[in-house]
């Protein structure tokens, strides 16, 4: 009778343990007991920079366990041991298996945003013309003149022709999304700009009337 | 013969009526939603109107309690009475033409009121001024009563405000209402501007001469073709360069005064992500020292799109610089530089006199919440509100997060509490 229940507490336990062990890394990251092509390109990465001397044999052990935690200590990360998106990103590479990264990182939400108004306004400028639109939207945030925040700025009544016919909804190209992350990041070629309208387009006396700092394809840039 | 019932007439007489149909669903569709909209422009217009008054309310109590603990109480509700004003007025169907002098009045007042609960010690003159700021609140009350008033008429005309909002000249209310401008000098006022950029000097800098500074700061190796860019205006006016490489076009603008390079971006990215932070790292800070950027460190850095992007602080002895700060962007494919980001670098570079903190580290370290686990500490100038204050930097962790202090090195008190995250393309802090 002991034997059977033992037996069964032995198996919960295990069922148990399992789950957990599988349950650890969190989704799209790669940590120690998984095999496959992330774990070789990982390991590849690490003998190249000289973290690791065994074999890249695409199971994660001991041996690579210790190269990544080593790799994250020199890099400032979190020295866990698991590879997630920022690991990734400091090693180079990207991770393929597994779903995308579960957790949206801190104002990533933001930056979607902004992205698709830089879409929706500035489609067919130069590049340089993106991030200055981008870095229209966040010296208003920084303004007291203009909403606090990046969706109060774009959603406000009236500022944006994108928003008011919908083309905000578009989902935004490379350009636009690296766009809106260089202006996050503080590149204004505008030099604190807060309004850009296109000549021959405007109509409001108003406008006309501002400042213009900059002139990049159809668009000026004015205070 | 049997006359055909025109059925050409039945199939027309079901088509308009169906047609009708729909027609009629989506008339009471977009009446809908006209009423909804109603619902929320009327709803912002009472709330704003309430928490102006509420506003007011705070401000003088804020000024007459005499009161330290209830001034803090007061100067509070009223910073985030400011804040919601300024919410509620961002969803009315008025142009920010129309509301941007609210706004701003809101902004200024929780910027204030801020300030003042710093610590500070309220004095006679902060007194005054609140109350001043208290009357100006009533202006805006009265404006708003205004409005709430013209929106009912127009609503029981028929008008539609619905539209309203697209024209940038058609306020609402009347745009003749005056409303009132603060005018005083203070950390949140309109005064303060940036200031001259310290780190620039003096030398004028011609257009010829820009495009070879240009050309030598990325490198006249890669350089292929040179052209003209948009120059730039405003507080720091600088000569555009456009720089063909080749395989990628690189933007540069050259200040105009002292000919610094103060930013530079590519045109393209998408670059196969092939080398490590580190190479990158080391080839960011060898092109730094090459160009006259002295002992730089790096800080935090994020990869995107085949970019590595490392921010890099000036140092003096061992302390950080935070104000002095560049932002190199490299492709992950070959480390080479193609982006740079320079305008605080060139905004506060300058020799600082000689930065001795008024406590060590460990009486520092006493100031550091328990909680965190601080680690080991280290001298740094930061950037506040108009200014930049010596501080002992430490980094701790609870809860499994990680979080860097900043402890005045002459006060003691915390001036900043940032928490670092890793998110999809690298660390920030927030």
């Amino acid at each position: 009778m002991e034997k059977t229940g033992g037996k069964r507490l032995a198996a919960a336990l295990a069922a148990v343990l399992l789950m957990l062990l599988q349950a650890a890394p969190a989704l799209g990251a790669v940590a120690w007991g998984d095999r496959g092509a992330d774990v070789t390109k990982i390991q590849q990465r690490l003998r190249q920079y000289g973290y690791m001397d065994a074999p890249a044999d695409g199971i994660f052990g001991q041996a690579t366990y210790d190269a990544v935690v080593w790799f994250q200590r020199r890099n400032g990360l979190k020295a866990d041991g698991v590879v997630g998106p920022a690991t990734a990103a400091a090693l180079g590479i990207t991770l393929t298996g597994g779903a995308a990264s579960a957790a949206a990182s801190f104002g990533e939400g933001e930056i979607n945003i902004l992205a698709r108004l830089v879409y929706g306004e500035a489609r067919g400028e130069p590049y340089v013309g993106k991030v200055a639109v981008a870095a229209v939207v966040l010296n208003r945030v920084r303004s007291a003149a203009f909403p606090n925040t990046i969706s109060g700025v774009i959603y406000q009544a009236g500022a944006f022709d994108c928003v008011a016919d919908g083309q905000i909804n578009l989902a935004p190209d490379a350009d636009s999304l690296r766009a809106a992350r260089d202006a996050m990041n503080g590149w204004d070629p505008t030099g604190g700009c807060v309004y850009y309208y296109n000549p021959a387009t405007a109509t409001s006396a108003w406008i006309w009337s501002r400042e213009v700092r900059l002139v990049i394809g159809r668009h000026r840039f004015a205070v | 013969m049997k006359r055909k019932f025109p059925t050409a007439l039945v199939a027309l007489a079901i088509g308009l009526a169906a047609v009708s149909g729909i027609a009629a669903r989506s008339l009471l569709q977009s009446e809908g939603y006209r009423a909804r909209l109603r619902e929320v422009y009327d709803g912002a217009v009472l709330s704003a109107l309430r928490q102006m008054e509420d506003l007011r309310l705070a401000l003088t109590k804020a000024a007459l309690s005499g009161d330290p603990g209830a001034e803090s109480r007061y100067l509070g509700q009223a910073g985030a009475g400011a804040a919601q004003v300024q919410r509620s007025l961002s969803l009315l169907p008025l142009s920010h033409t129309a509301t941007q002098g609210a706004v701003k009045f809101a902004n200024q007042i929780a910027d204030y009121t801020n300030v003042l609960l710093q610590g500070r010690e309220m004095t006679e003159q902060d007194a005054r001024r609140l109350s001043a700021l208290a009357a100006a609140c009533q202006s805006y009350v009265q404006a708003l009563q205004g409005a709430r008033d013209t929106l009912s008429a127009q609503a029981a005309a028929g008008a539609d405000t619905f539209y309203a909002a697209a024209d940038p000249e058609a306020p609402v209310y009347d745009s003749a209402v005056n409303y009132p401008t603060l005018i005083y000098d203070g950390p949140f006022s309109d005064a303060v501007a940036p200031g001259p950029a310290r780190g620039l000097g003096q030398k004028a800098v011609s257009r010829e001469e820009a495009e070879g500074i240009a050309r030598d700061f990325l490198g006249a190796e890669r350089v292929n073709q040179l052209s003209a860019g948009p120059d730039m205006g405003g507080e720091i006016p600088c000569w555009g360069v456009e720089l063909k490489t080749a395989d990628v076009t690189v933007h540069l603008a050259v200040t105009k005064t002292g000919g610094k390079v103060l930013w530079m971006a590519p045109d393209s990215a998408d670059f196969p992500a092939e080398r490590s932070l580190e190479e990158c790292r080391e080839s960011a800070r060898t092109f730094l020292e090459e160009r006259g950027f002295e002992g730089m460190e790096s800080t935090f850095f994020q990869a995107y799109q085949g970019l590595m992007v490392i921010s890099f602080a000036a140092t003096q002895g061992n302390t950080l610089l935070y104000p002095d700060q560049v932002k190199v962007q490299l492709r992950m494919d070959t480390a080479q530089v193609v982006g740079l980001e320079a305008r605080s670098y060139w905004q506060n570079h300058t020799a600082r006199g000689l930065l001795i903190p008024d406590m060590t580290e460990a009486e520092a370290k006493a100031y550091v919440s328990p909680l965190l686990d601080a680690e080991e500490g280290r001298l740094c100038l930061i950037p506040t509100d108009g200014g930049e204050k010596l501080c002992w930097e430490f980094q701790g962790s609870y809860n499994g997060e990680t979080y860097i202090s900043y402890i005045n090195a002459a006060s003691g008190r915390q001036e900043e509490l940032l928490l670092v995250v890793e998110s999809e393309t690298g660390l920030e802090t927030v």
